[in-house]
């Protein structure tokens, strides 16, 4: 009798556990379901009210890293020197003198638009025909025409790159992304970062090239204070022999505020993932030079961001929020009195141990694994397991089933 | 008895914790940290002796490190970084200790932020929502105040940089200081300090082509009164011990005010 009890018993609950395993794979389709839904209806009913889109699409955890855990890195192959508001002929004057100590790449991240200065563009002219193919210049390609505007062409024969970043009509974007090239009628024009890049070594450049996508995720080595910051006023003030720790050195010039390091200077700053405040409102951060020199010291470097493929994030996202929802189902219908506690306990615990895996694939793999969709279904599987109880109850009475959860 | 299961349990219990609490590099830093760049008012202050702080310039131990308006990169023997904009005067142990932080894991450096996001509360600040126009006060340490530190610390008005007077008197109104600078700081270390000895004093500060002067006291305490100070702080600090840190922040500036101590 008892014998018969215990093999009624191992049966029963061998029966449940199949029975669980398979009810939370149907349940796991019904989250996926429910998020597809969630996003076709947000790309369509929320287009009226886009700052829920924007929301959404604006989290990247990864800001997270950026701005509150990256490790504390300084490149010394890279010194930013702040023009503040001189004129073109204090330039020409500057670029002579930083030239003199001897450098191997001049990025100046300036746009001569064109000629207006007596003194100052002979005397620039002079300057960019001396350093010769030391100098890269910046320069903004029209986005419609896809070629530089005709008001830039005034100085010729030096090696121009393109300083566009992709941004919005308002310039809020958070800037994660650059272009390497964009691809004209004659031939591709390349970042500037990449230029730089070039003239400094040709291998890391090659390296880049093959990569050739069409977008670039930036990965950020850190703030302005990462490089080592000299105002135009330090360098004149110098003599050429103070100057020697810019032999060999990327030398990257632009405007870095009309103080340095100040926040009030809205001017060529832009957003980024560094910004220490990652959610909400802020400040814009960075310069546009210091977005460039961390796009060089990326290059540089070798360190690219890569993605892990769609699929493999899908069947990831599958199994993990199949095991989240395996695990709530039992509470929920084996202790049911504690499923909500359970179910809160269990999303924080895994919410943390997921994103200490992610930020250690990223900052050791420079592996970017996409987080809101594993996140968002294992929020979502806890309240939809309700909703599943319900349906399975509807088609228990159409079509005679018994599921676990009808109890 | 043994308790295989037990042990098995304790076992994975303490390399779980063990992987999540190590601090990968900590310890590591050597006898100086090199100064990758600077700008603002930052200055070195070695024996009584104030510099300004230069690129490329070595904070060793014993220094004291003065950030006032601005900013200091400092690089330790691995080419890590720590930014230091927070007005304050550093020691090389403060230092030391916001580098170990930095240089932590990111396994450490992620929980403990979980764990700061965790108890965060949402204060709400008032903010000047104004610009201001003419003279700013920013004296201090505040009239009367009892110095409790080894190192007094003076700071006042100077936005110009222009060239002040600062004395310091005694109760026998004896000049005991004297110094003329075009900081907006002068820092006075006790075990290299002559005059240093319990009792009042009055502090001048003028500025050039002015008939008026700044005039506030200090009180330096014997030793006696200094460690019965010193152990009504330290309950003190027990006390609010376990309180969220804004709020624990918040008691002890407002005791600080009240009793006017400057440790």
């Amino acid at each position: 009798m008892r014998k018969n009890d215990k093999l009624r018993n191992n049966k029963n609950k061998h029966s449940f556990r199949k029975k669980l395993l398979l009810e939370s794979f149907l349940a796991t389709l019904f989250v996926f379901l429910v998020l597809w839904l969630f996003f076709i209806t947000i790309k369509i009913s929320f287009k009226p009210f886009n700052y829920v889109a924007k929301a959404l699409k604006e989290v990247q955890l990864t800001d997270m890293y950026f701005s509150q855990l990256q490790s504390n890195n300084v490149d010394t192959n890279i010194v930013l020197v702040n023009i503040e508001d001189i004129d073109r002929q204090s330039i020409a004057a500057l670029i002579q003198k930083i030239d003199s100590a001897g450098p191997r790449v001049i990025g100046m991240d300036v746009f001569f638009v064109d000629r207006n200065d007596s003194l100052g563009d002979p005397a620039l002219k002079k300057v960019f025909n001396t350093v010769g193919n030391k100098l890269v210049l910046s320069v903004f390609i029209n986005p419609e025409t896809k070629l530089p505007d005709e008001k830039y062409k005034y100085f010729k024969n030096v090696i121009y790159g393109h300083a566009n970043l992709p941004n919005n009509e308002n310039n809020t974007n958070v800037i994660r992304w650059f272009n390497p090239q964009i691809k004209s009628e004659d031939q591709p024009i390349w970042a500037f970062s990449a230029m730089i890049a070039k003239a400094y070594s040709d291998t890391s450049f090659k390296v880049f090239e093959k990569r050739s996508d069409d977008q670039e995720q930036i990965n950020y080595s850190g703030d302005i204070n990462s490089y080592l910051l000299l105002n135009h006023d330090e360098i004149m003030q110098k003599k050429n022999s103070e100057l020697s720790f810019l032999k060999g050195k990327i030398v990257m010039i632009g405007y870095l505020g009309g103080q340095c390091r100040t926040t009030d200077d809205m001017n060529d700053k832009f957003y980024t993932p560094v910004n220490p405040v990652y959610y909400g409102r802020s400040l814009p951060d960075m310069f546009g030079l210091v977005i460039h020199a961390n796009i060089v010291s990326m290059i540089l470097t070798h360190n690219y961001i890569n993605a892990i493929p769609s699929w493999l994030l899908f069947l990831v996202s599958f199994f993990i929020i199949y095991l989240h929802i395996i695990l709530f189902s039992w509470f929920y219908i084996k202790k049911s009195i504690w499923y909500h506690l359970a179910a809160k306990l269990i999303q924080l615990v895994t919410f943390t141990a997921i994103l200490l895996i992610v930020f250690q694939l990223f900052a050791n793999c420079h592996l970017f694994v996409q987080t809101k969709y594993i996140l968002l279904g294992i929020i979502l599987s806890a309240d939809m397991l309700y909703f599943y109880d319900a349906l399975t109850k509807l088609f228990g009475k159409i079509f005679h089933v018994k599921s676990i959860f009808s109890h | 008895m043994n308790k295989p299961g037990y042990q098995y349990t304790m076992k994975v219990f303490v390399i779980i914790s063990l992987m999540l609490f190590t601090i990968g590099t900590k310890g590591q830093s050597g006898d100086y940290y090199m100064v990758f760049s600077t700008s603002g008012s930052v200055y070195h202050s070695i024996n009584k002796q104030k510099s300004p702080v230069q690129r490329g310039d070595k904070f060793i131990k014993n220094n004291l490190l003065v950030v006032d308006e601005g900013i200091i990169n400092l690089l330790d023997n691995n080419c890590k970084r720590v930014t230091i904009s927070k007005k304050g005067v550093y020691s090389f142990q403060d230092v030391r200790l916001l580098f170990d932080k930095a240089n932590s894991s990111l396994t450490n450096k992620y929980l403990t932020l979980v764990w700061e996001k965790m108890n965060e509360s949402h204060e709400i600040v008032q903010h000047k929502a104004g610009v201001e126009r003419g003279y700013v006060n920013d004296f201090f340490p505040s009239d009367s105040s009892v110095i409790l530190s080894d190192t007094l610390w003076l700071r006042f008005d100077n936005p110009g940089r222009q060239t002040h007077n600062l004395e310091i008197i005694d109760d026998s109104a004896k000049l005991v200081y004297s110094e003329v600078t075009d900081s907006n700081q002068v820092i006075i270390i006790k075990s290299v300090c002559p005059w240093w000895s319990a009792g009042y004093y009055t502090w001048i500060i003028k500025s050039p082509g002015q008939r008026e002067k700044d005039i506030f006291h200090f009180y330096i305490p014997d030793e006696t009164e200094r460690n019965k100070y010193k152990n009504e702080w330290n309950e003190i600090l027990m006390l609010v011990k376990t309180l969220p840190e804004s709020e624990r922040n918040n008691i002890l500036k407002e005791l600080q005010d009240k009793y006017k101590w400057v440790w």
